[in-house]
């Protein structure tokens, strides 16, 4: 797969008329219809949309966590819509970053841990030790390495989760309302560690927001609206 | 190099989840694990001390290793000296005795019973038995005695209320006493009591001992003759391997070894065995489901932190292996400490107060072998009982384990 990946020039992540399908019982709940979006390379690109409008989802589905009802998924041009759990397994952990809403760390590690878990699994980094604490200076983060997650505050323990979503070099960062827990301050920090990131090493990053003030931090927009793309956030 | 990676990450995983985890279900878990693994082999343990102490009994008491008998249509073994002279030659022999038998009838004032009277010579019969270990009152026959009788205690009741045949006995005869004997000959003669032994093992306990030299004279029995020889072998000397020597010298006689005598105590032994199996199976059970409820409920509370760790690229099998690995350890850790407290709090504890079975007290049977067997079989059983909601929990959806 990776000479695919070096052979093609074009957007790192596209998709197709990407539908998803709930079921509920009997009823069945479109949460997303038709959605069709290219991501290119050093982008960051904010999802918007009220809740319940599919922006979650359509996250998940270009996170290669869910599986999508139809439509495709094409990651540096290889269509990986139905690839099985392990493949899909593989290239999260060596092209894709993902950053949830909730801090979702390991709580018996500590940050450093935490964050080379992922490069240990991967084994592209040697000293993945010192590649953790690299990632983990990179978000401020290098005096509370040995720090449980307990022992942080929400703010660092979404940087720890960045950290830990880049410790693999990876093409995109996905990153569910990553500030939708946080305080003001804290979720500043955590936004502008994201666009650093994107900034300085170039990361391409899409995140997941319904507050209409993480437009700033966005060089492109996507507005969501019941499933469906829409022009502008309504 | 993708199998070492992925067995890396669950040995941390593992690792980190254990030392860094709740010590109070850790302790919990493996507590458990200890009381499966005791259950394993406690009872298991003390059905072996029954049969081994009965075995014993049966060699010491009754049987020797191999016992010798007339050849067919025959009732004594004639140049009885000359055979066991022969014998005591033999390689792997440590003593050899022989014993005459006669009926007898017993009578001590208005209680009276029929019981098997054996003619022995004490000094060499004591080489051979252990019954002289076993008086409660008086002292073992000597060689010079006459008019001398040891009885067993379900003979000579002794006062005991409390044995098993008490009601058929002398009941209060004791050492010092003296009771009247009738031969099956018609011979009759008073006898003093001059010790009771008390072997706990019925067959042997329904026994009366006079001299051999006592019996020749009494029933005119003719010289060089017994009823039986019994061969006590050295450790490890095979029974086979005695009689095959023995029937290169003499051909007028048949061996039974002490496990071709057990008859009853067989049938015993294997319903044992029988029982045995049964409650190792129940235990392992026990054991598969613990370890099981323990994998599950621990899975049930890291439902969603699973479907992170696959959500960012752990590997399925790490995460079923990082479980496997902590079941593995609660199984080793809880054998280990459950072996500790076998050997030296349950074992000793149970030497101090003894189970009374008919046989006598017993003693729990260490069995290394089985111990060992014991302990590969529950780290089995708790490694299929964590793989299984270890397997079914990755195998569901990443979503509904994180968000339900």
């Amino acid at each position: 797969m990776s000479i695919f990946f070096l052979l093609y020039n074009g957007c790192v992540l596209e998709i197709r008329g990407l539908s998803k399908i709930y079921r509920l019982g009997d009823i069945e709940v479109n949460a997303l219809s038709d959605v069709s979006i290219k991501v290119e390379s050093g982008e960051m690109i904010c999802i918007m949309g009220k809740s319940g409008s599919g922006k979650s989802t359509l996250l998940r589905q270009l996170g290669l966590i869910d599986f999508p009802t139809s439509g495709s998924i094409m990651l540096e041009g290889i269509d990986v819509t139905r690839l099985a759990e392990r493949k899909r397994s593989l290239l999260r952990l060596e092209h894709l970053g993902y950053v949830f809403q909730e801090y979702a760390l390991i709580p018996e590690l500590t940050a450093l841990e935490n964050v080379y878990l992922p490069a240990m699994m991967l084994g592209n980094h040697k000293d993945y030790k010192k590649r953790a604490y690299d990632v983990l200076e990179l978000v401020g983060l290098e005096e509370r390495t040995n720090h449980r997650p307990k022992e942080l505050s929400g703010g660092e323990q979404q940087r720890v989760a960045i950290a830990r979503a880049l410790i693999n070099d990876p093409k995109i960062i996905f990153a569910d309302e990553p500030t939708a827990n946080l305080d003001t301050v804290s979720a500043e920090k955590v936004m502008k560690t994201l666009v650093d990131l994107n900034d300085k090493l170039k990361v391409t990053v899409v995140f997941v927001s319904h507050d209409p003030d993480d437009k700033q931090y966005a060089k492109e927009l996507v507005f969501l609206k019941d499933g469906k793309l829409v022009n502008e956030y309504i | 190099m993708r199998f070492a990676r992925a067995a890396r990450v669950a040995v941390f995983m593992a690792v980190k989840s254990i030392v860094r985890g709740n010590y109070g279900i850790l302790l919990m878990t493996v507590m458990m694990m200890v009381l499966v693994y005791l259950n394993l082999i406690f009872t298991p343990s003390l059905l072996e001390g029954v049969i081994a102490n009965t075995n014993a009994k049966l060699v010491d008491t009754l049987t020797g290793n191999v016992a010798v008998e007339p050849g067919r249509d025959k009732s004594t073994i004639d140049n009885v000296n000359a055979l066991t002279e022969d014998i005591r030659k033999i390689k792997g022999v440590e003593a050899v005795c022989a014993r005459s038998r006669i009926g007898g009838e017993i009578r001590s004032g208005d209680e009276n019973g029929n019981w098997d009277v054996y003619g022995i010579d004490p000094a060499a019969d004591k080489k051979v038995f252990k019954t002289s270990r076993h008086l409660i009152e008086g002292k073992y026959l000597g060689p010079e005695d006459t008019g001398q009788i040891l009885l067993g205690a379900q003979i000579a009741g002794a006062g005991k209320k409390g044995i098993e045949l008490y009601g058929d006995s002398l009941k209060n005869v004791h050492a010092g006493d003296k009771v009247q004997v009738r031969f099956t000959n018609g011979v009759k003669k008073e006898f003093t009591v001059k010790g009771i032994f008390y072997v706990q093992f019925i067959q042997a306990d329904l026994r009366a001992y006079i001299t051999e030299k006592d019996l020749q004279a009494l029933t005119g029995s003719k010289p060089d003759t017994a009823s039986s020889v019994y061969i006590r072998t050295r450790a490890g000397v095979k029974e086979s391997k005695v009689i095959r020597d023995i029937r290169r010298t003499r051909d007028d006689v048949r061996f039974k070894t002490w496990e071709d005598r057990a008859g009853i105590i067989k049938n015993m032994t294997d319903s044992f065995v029988i029982i045995n199996d049964i409650l190792r199976i129940v235990a392992l059970f026990v054991a598969a489901i613990t370890i099981f409820i323990v994998t599950y409920v621990d899975l049930a509370n890291k439902r969603r932190q699973i479907g992170i760790q696959r959500a960012i690229g752990i590997g399925s099998q790490a995460i079923v292996a990082s479980y496997l690995i902590r079941a593995a350890f609660y199984a080793v850790i809880g054998a280990c400490l459950a072996v500790l407290v076998f050997l030296y709090v349950i074992v000793p504890l149970e030497a101090k107060y003894p189970f009374h079975f008919p046989q006598g007290d017993v003693l729990l049977a260490i069995n290394g072998k089985f111990m060992a067997r014991n302990g590969v079989i529950l780290f089995l059983v708790a490694l299929v009982s964590a793989l299984v909601p270890a397997e079914r929990s990755i195998s569901m959806a990443i979503l509904d384990a994180i968000w339900g």
